[in-house]
Formats: structure tokens, C-alpha cells, sequence
């Protein structure tokens, strides 16, 4: 390489003449030719130190001495193959799941907030009872946001965003899609820029315009460069596409990534065109303002402001953008690199034993280098450059496994966890895994190499016989505490997976898909749109195998719910601040097709949907909050509206009748970063109420089948099919990540 | 061959052997076992030059471009890497061999007194 060999050969060749002229000067002189020969090289000395003096001059004489040793090693790593696989094996294991982890974490805790100072970028909510109808239980009210960014000093921009799914119809077709409306300075708070055209700006409030996510626009506009300017249908209604964002932002909350940014426009009524009166907030910190000092003036600002019915229990909570993004993930996926790192400890003291047993075998060799002139230095660096290349190739065996997991990982959770649709083991991550096997190889390599050099240097007495005993020993010792204790925790983890199969839902998931309604036009007729509702829940059941079919507004592990709290009083009861319910409305089969447990009373029977009066089931939480020591059934309750408070506060003011308790059910999103909820269980009420009666566009069926969905292949399309059938046009159960959910 | 007796005979100093190829290069060309023979022969014999180390310090003034080297063939007819000295290199042995004679003449004053009490 480089020209090194032959330059050394010549130079070889010149000593090698200049000692034959030596010799004839010699001979010459009355020398015998083996006296005069003898006589040259005495003169002359070592000719190989001369080489070797003379190679120095060159330069880079450590790089040839490098490569060398890289020849050496591998020749010395191919002659013990049994060993050599076992060492490089270990090693890619530990190597291997290291990098998963970092991959992992790169993509779904790093990136994501990937941002321009992230650590000044702040989540708003509101927490305390929730009232009223919301599109998030933290959402701050369009008014509040307005006030929090007008009179607000600690902040730098203020922003909010409701995420949603509706109908978006492009050129390649319609499809349920999420979306996510943002007020105008949004992408200016988070700092990201546009990939093509222009981003929303102050200026689009009341425009009809929309930015598309990267993935958006190569799936749904083919990638179109002439994207910008082109117009696509969400609801019904037409937008311009005006912007393009990057590729490596992700929207907070999202999965799936394939979202259309829309500006918010709330007119006088403080209601957006989608009815949505509130928004998630977050907000760019000042430089040098703290958390504390921002929260207590932004929760200031938020008691003064014209807080409205659903504000009025409430107080502000603030938490930073990444706790937003990767909440409870966080801690999950450090916690899973720890135990990655243990495991690859474990490697190193696994490959530091093999090696300590294998240089027994190689004193002689050792010992025959040194007494060649091999300093210690140099047998080190030999013994060193064999770990790491073994190192190395470890590395690049789990490299290619972490690469066959990570796309294991994306296909089976991409959707269901934000951003695992992105991950991907990243050139960088490739270069730390590198820099990380170099770490190994000279920590695995410490044990062998110093018995070695011990031994060369001579110093290896029978006082060290017990030492080469101690450290094999202990090196085993240090391999079975760390597994002991890898096993201690996948234990617990096991038994927290245990434990939580055991919880109570409340609900039977088994065999249930769900999917996600909704009219392509969103200004349909109720009419019309209530009698496509009863013709689709008809031909879902018609499917072979389904057994029964059900509506219902919310449904628990979902995104997208709308959620109605409020006060709810129950009629002959007195009425206290704080009793609050959660309400989800359903329709008739919903005891049958959720599965929920029934307590007391009766189900829902086709006999309520045109008996004109409201019925309800409440759950165990309800009936012990409101209704202790009476009986549920048959008691009248409704939300209770305080003096002054009109339908547009309150709405479903008619009286439900209770007909049956049912159990708890657990409440949570699936994978959505919710702030920590505390107390005690959820109290729900179940009103049968037809959808369209009570304003809720979106509707989620739950369909139950005989078998679990994703065994039955044709499912989802035959689902897919009777609703395109429907005269709901373009009605799609499809969304990111919802499509059909099967909890099985 | 040395012909002088051992405790004549001196070793180069340190730094002085790059002097001297230069030196010995000013009357033209030659090959490295040529260029030990002339140091030892011009300085009588006192000087030795441990032909091992020469290869270093060729090496060296080849680096630096003050020599530069050409394959050819010897007076015997063996094949031989002559070296020639360049222009820089003149320049260096003129600069280097005057700082020499300053530090000679240096050295001679202090140590004169010592050579007249002997005398």
C-alpha cells in the first residue's frame, strides 16, 4: 500500500549492494571472502534497525505498522474459527441490541425534537375538571390562548393546535386523514421551516389554504412538484396547498405522518369552523425565562381572562415541548438501553474470558516476538489491534441484526407508536456503534493483554499464578451478577406484563375491530347522515362472522375521541360542585359489541331508539359517586346548568333515564403522551343517542366478530367495502394508526 | 579499512553526519558505501562512520530535498542508488558548515588555555 513495500524492498537492495561492495573492499584488502564478508556486516550492524530507522523518516510508519497488525490479526482470528465465532458472536449480541436501543431512541426521543432551542419550548394546559364538549382535556380555550399571547411577557411566540381526522380527498383518491389545525404562528413558535412554498402565516387566518406533511404529499400527491398551488378537499370544502413541510418534522401527538396543517379561524361565536372552541397550546420560552416564572404568569393572565364554561374549574399546568413529544416513552426506552448496556457488560466480560483462555495458548508466540525485539508497546499494540478488529466485526454482524430488528420493530409498531414509522438505523448511529465496539475491544481486551505483558516482561511469578486464577474467576463473578440482575428485572417486567393482562377492562377486547365514520361532506343532513349510520351498522352485521356491530363517540385506547364532561346532576338529588361525569354516547348493540359487563338492569334495545326518551347505563364509579344507597335504575340525570347558562353552554339538556350499571372500564390513551391523570375511576355515563342528533361527525364502530380480526384477512376490506358502498360517498374507515383498531 | 588504532578513532557527533554526506556530495555524485569510505578517508580515519546510520540520514536529506537519489550502475559494475546534491541542499551545507566553523572556533578559544598548559 502506498508504495511502502517496494520502497522497502529498495531499500533493502541498496544495503544489500552497498555490503557486497564491502565485502570486496575487503577481499580487496587480503580478506578470506567469509572473513570480508563477516567483516561488511559487522561494520554495518543491524541492517533491519537500519531499514526500520529509514522507514521512520518516511512518515506514517505507525499506519503500516497498523495495517500490519489488521493482516496479523486477521490471520491470527481466521486460524482459531471456533474461537473467533464465539468472541465475534458475543460481541454482535451485545453490540447488536445496543445499537436497536439507540436507533430507537434517535428516532423517537431525539429527532422529534430536533428543533431550534427545543429546551425553551413549553406545553400549556389546563387541568382540573373538564366541562363540556373538548377536543383534548388539556385544551385551552381560542379567547385564553388570545389573551395568553397578547399580555403574556414570557413567552416569545404562543401558539395552539387541535389534531383531527377528516375526510381529505386529493388526485389519488379520498381518504380519512389526520389533520391538524394550527394557529398561524405555529411552525414560527416551533422554528421549522418550509420545504417547498411557504409555511402558514398570520396573514392565512381566514384563508382556505393548507401545508402538507412530507409524507403527505409523496403518498397522496405522488410527490408532485407542481404540488404547490394545487387544491385538495378536506370536508367537503376546497384548500390550496401552500406549503410543503420537511421531512424531519414531526407534529406533536401524531402518528403516521402523513398530516394536513390547516390555520384556525375562530369567528365571533370563539367557535372555529369545525366547532371546536379550544386548542393544545405550546409556546417559545424568552431566553433566560425559567418554567416556574413563565407559569405563574401565564396562570395569572389565565384566572383574568374571560374564561368560558369549560375554563372555569381549571388552572394552568405547563411542561416542556419534549415531555410533550415523548412523555411516557421516555423513561421506557432509557430503561430498556440500560438493560441493552448490562447485556453488552456482559459481552465484554464473556470476550475478555475467552481471550484470557486463549493467550494461555499464545505465551510461546509472545514470548518468541519478544526475544525478536518486539517491545512491549508493540505487542500491546498487536494484542489491542486483534480485540478490536474482533470487536469490529461484532459490530458490523450486529449492525445488520439491529438492521433486520429495526425493520421488524417498524413494520409490527409503525402507526401504533408515534414515530416508529421513522425509525431507522442512521449512518451516525452506524459510526457510534463502531466507536462504541472500539470502546469494547480495548475494555475486553485490558485482562488478556495485561497477563501477557506480565508474562513477556517476566514479572509473571508463581505470586501471579493466583492472580491468573483470581481474574477468569472474577470476571465470571462480575458476568453472573449482571445477569442475575438483567434477570431480576425482566422478571418484574414480566410480572407488570402479567399483572396488567389481569387488569379489569371492564370491556371484552377480544375479537372487536374498530373503525373510524365519517360523511366525505361534512354539512351533510343529520337526516340523511342518521340513516346511513342504521343502514352501515346493518351491513356490517350482515358480514359473515361479524356478530354484533355498535357506535360509539368514544372508545377507550383511541385518538381522535371527542370527549363530552360535565357537571352532571341527577334529578332529585343534590346537586354539588365537582360532580362530574364523563359521557360517551352509543348506540343500540353496545352492551353486546363492547363486551362491558352489565350489573344491574338491561342493555340498550331497539324498543329506546323510538320510545322518545333518552336512556343511559353508568358505570360502577357513577353509581357509587351520585347514586349511593339508591337505586340506579330508573333515576333521571342530566347536566346541570347554573343560573344564566343557555343550550350553547350546555348542551343535551334533556334528562337521561338509567336502565342498567355496568362495570368500570379502564380509561387511557393508547399511545398518546397524556399528562398523568390521579384519583379515582373514571364515572361514565353511556347515553344511547343518535349521532347526528347530538352535532358528532365522527363515529366509531365496533364491530365484533367470531374470530379476532387480524385472523381473519378479509375483514377489514369487507369493512373497508360496505362502507364505500354506503351513500355516505366518500366514507372511508381509515385513519393512521385508528383504521381498524383490533384490540386482541 | 580502518588502519588507525581504536583509541584514535572517533564517533560522529550527534547532528554532524548530514554535514558531511553534503560535504562529500560537493564533489559530485556517489553511492552510500562510497560516501562512509570518503567521510572516513578525508577525515584520516579519525572519524567513524557507522555505515548503519548513514541509511537514516540519507534518508533524511532525501526528504528535506537536499539530496536527491538516482539508480545506476558502480565502478564494479554493481548496481548502485547514487546520490547527488541539489541546489537547497548547497545552500543548506554552506549556512550549516559556517555556523560548524563559528562553533569550532568557539570552542578552540575556550579550551586553548588547556592545550598551552599540556604543551
Amino acid at each position: 500500500m502506498f508504495g511502502w513495500r517496494s520502497r522497502r524492498e529498495k531499500l533493502l537492495e541498496e544495503i544489500e549492494s552497498h555490503l557486497d561492495m564491502a565485502t570486496q573492499q575487503n577481499i580487496e584488502a587480503g580478506m578470506p571472502p567469509d572473513q570480508a564478508k563477516q567483516a561488511a556486516k559487522k561494520r554495518f550492524g543491524n541492517v533491519l534497525l537500519a531499514a526500520e530507522r529509514s522507514r521512520s523518516v518516511w512518515g506514517a510508519v505507525w499506519l503500516e505498522n497498523l495495517l500490519r497488525d489488521i493482516r496479523y490479526a486477521w490471520r491470527s482470528l481466521s486460524a482459531a474459527p471456533g474461537y473467533s465465532l464465539t468472541l465475534v458472536s458475543t460481541l454482535a449480541l451485545g453490540l447488536g441490541s445496543v445499537t436497536v436501543m439507540l436507533a430507537i431512541i434517535q428516532s423517537v426521543l431525539l429527532l422529534p425534537v430536533n428543533l431550534p432551542h427545543p429546551e425553551r419550548l413549553v406545553q400549556v394546559y389546563a387541568e382540573g375538571q373538564i366541562r363540556g364538549i373538548t377536543s383534548s382535556q388539556h385544551a385551552l380555550s381560542y379567547a385564553a390562548i388570545d389573551a395568553l399571547r397578547r399580555e403574556a411577557r414570557c413567552f416569545a411566540d404562543l401558539s395552539g393546535y387541535n389534531t383531527m381526522v377528516l375526510p381529505v380527498k386529493t388526485e389519488t383518491g379520498a381518504r380519512v386523514n389526520p389533520l391538524m389545525e394550527v394557529t398561524p404562528d405555529f411552525f414560527q413558535t416551533l422554528g421549522v421551516p418550509a420545504q417547498a412554498g411557504r409555511l402558514i402565516q398570520p396573514a392565512d387566518a381566514n384563508t382556505q389554504v393548507v401545508v402538507v406533511s412530507d409524507r403527505f404529499w409523496r403518498s397522496q400527491m405522488r410527490g408532485s412538484p407542481r404540488a404547490i398551488g394545487e387544491a385538495i378537499t378536506i370536508s367537503g370544502r376546497q384548500w390550496t396547498v401552500i406549503g410543503i413541510l420537511p421531512a424531519t418534522f414531526h407534529a406533536p401527538g401524531m402518528t403516521g405522518g402523513q398530516v394536513v396543517f390547516l390555520p384556525i379561524s375562530a369567528g365571533q361565536s370563539g367557535q372555529d369552523i369545525f366547532k371546536i372552541e379550544s386548542a393544545a397550546v405550546i409556546a417559545r420560552l424568552k431566553d433566560g425565562i425559567s418554567l416556574p416564572q413563565a407559569r405563574a404568569e401565564a396562570q395569572s393572565i389565565f384566572q383574568h381572562s374571560g374564561r368560558n364554561y369549560a375554563e372555569q374549574q381549571r388552572r394552568l399546568g405547563m411542561r416542556s415541548y419534549q415531555q410533550l413529544v415523548t412523555g411516557e416513552m421516555q423513561r421506557l426506552l432509557w430503561t430498556l438501553l440500560g438493560a441493552a448496556l448490562v447485556l453488552l457488560l456482559i459481552a465484554c466480560a464473556n470476550a475478555g474470558n475467552l481471550q484470557i483462555g486463549r493467550s494461555t495458548s499464545r505465551m510461546t508466540e509472545m514470548n518468541v516476538r519478544s526475544a525478536l525485539g518486539a517491545g512491549l508497546g508493540r505487542l500491546m499494540q498487536q494484542l489491542l489491534t486483534e480485540n478490536i478488529l474482533a470487536s469490529l466485526l461484532g459490530a458490523v454482524l450486529g449492525s445488520g441484526l439491529a438492521f433486520v430488528i429495526i425493520t421488524g420493530v417498524r413494520r409490527a409498531y409503525a402507526g401504533k407508536y408515534p414515530r416508529f414509522e421513522d425509525i431507522t438505523v442512521h449512518p451516525l448511529l452506524l459510526c457510534a456503534s463502531c466507536a462504541l465496539a472500539v470502546a469494547v475491544g480495548i475494555l475486553a481486551s485490558l485482562a488478556p493483554t495485561l497477563k501477557i505483558c506480565s508474562h513477556v516482561t517476566g514479572s509473571s511469578t508463581s505470586r501471579n499464578a493466583t492472580q491468573r486464577l483470581l481474574l477468569p474467576g472474577l470476571l465470571v463473578a462480575t458476568q453472573v451478577a449482571l445477569t442475575c440482575m438483567l434477570l431480576a428485572t425482566s422478571g418484574l417486567f414480566v410480572c407488570t406484563l402479567r399483572s396488567l393482562q389481569n387488569v379489569k377492562l371492564g370491556f371484552n377486547p377480544k375479537g372487536v375491530t374498530t373503525l373510524v365514520l365519517m360523511p366525505e361532506n361534512q354539512q351533510q343532513n343529520p337526516q340523511i347522515s342518521h340513516a346511513i349510520e342504521i343502514g352501515l351498522l346493518h351491513r356490517f352485521e350482515a358480514l359473515p362472522g361479524v356478530q354484533s356491530v355498535t357506535m360509539q363517540s368514544a372508545i377507550p385506547f383511541s385518538h381522535y375521541d371527542m370527549t363530552l364532561h360535565g357537571a352532571t346532576e341527577v334529578v332529585g338529588w343534590p346537586f354539588h360542585q365537582g360532580d362530574f361525569a364523563y359521557f360517551s354516547f352509543v348506540s343500540t348493540n353496545f352492551v353486546q359489541a363492547s363486551g362491558i359487563h352489565l350489573l344491574r338492569g338491561r342493555g340498550f334495545v331497539p324498543a329506546d331508539e323510538s320510545s322518545g326518551m333518552i336512556v343511559a347505563l353508568v358505570n360502577e364509579a357513577f353509581a357509587g359517586a351520585f347514586l349511593n344507597g339508591r337505586q340506579p335504575l330508573g333515576a333521571s340525570l342530566q347536566f346541570h346548568r347554573d343560573p344564566g347558562e343557555t343550550e350553547a353552554d350546555i348542551p343535551f339538556a334533556q334528562p337521561m333515564t338509567i336502565v342498567g350499571v355496568v362495570q368500570n372500564e379502564v380509561k387511557g390513551g393508547r399511545s398518546r403522551s397524556t399528562i398523568p391523570a390521579h384519583g379515582l375511576p373514571r364515572r361514565s355515563v353511556f347515553a344511547r343517542v343518535l349521532f347526528s342528533e347530538c352535532g358528532i361527525q365522527h363515529e366509531r364502530a365496533i364491530c365484533r366478530a367470531l374470530k379476532p380480526a387480524r385472523s381473519y384477512p378479509g375483514s377489514q376490506v369487507a369493512y373497508r367495502r360496505q362502507a364505500r358502498r354506503s351513500d355516505h360517498g366518500g366514507d372511508e374507515p381509515e385513519t393512521d394508526g385508528e383504521e381498524y383498531l383490533a384490540i386482541a | 579499512m580502518a588502519t588507525r588504532k581504536k583509541d584514535d578513532q572517533l564517533d560522529l557527533m550527534q547532528g554532524t553526519l548530514d554535514l558531511l554526506i553534503l560535504q562529500t556530495l560537493v564533489g559530485g555524485r556517489a553511492h552510500g558505501h562510497a560516501i562512509a569510505c570518503s567521510i572516513e578517508k578525508r577525515s584520516e580515519e579519525v572519524l567513524q562512520v557507522g555505515h548503519g546510520s548513514l541509511y537514516p540520514a540519507l534518508q533524511r536529506l532525501l526528504k528535506c530535498g537536499l539530496i536527491v537519489a538516482k539508480d545506476g550502475v558502480s565502478d564494479n559494475n554493481r548496481k548502485a542508488r547514487f546520490y547527488t546534491l541539489t541546489a537547497k541542499g548547497r545552500r543548506q551545507l554552506f549556512v550549516e558548515a559556517s555556523k560548524w566553523q563559528k562553533l569550532s572556533r568557539a570552542i578552540a578559544c575556550i579550551l586553548a588555555p588547556a592545550m598551552e598548559e599540556r604543551s
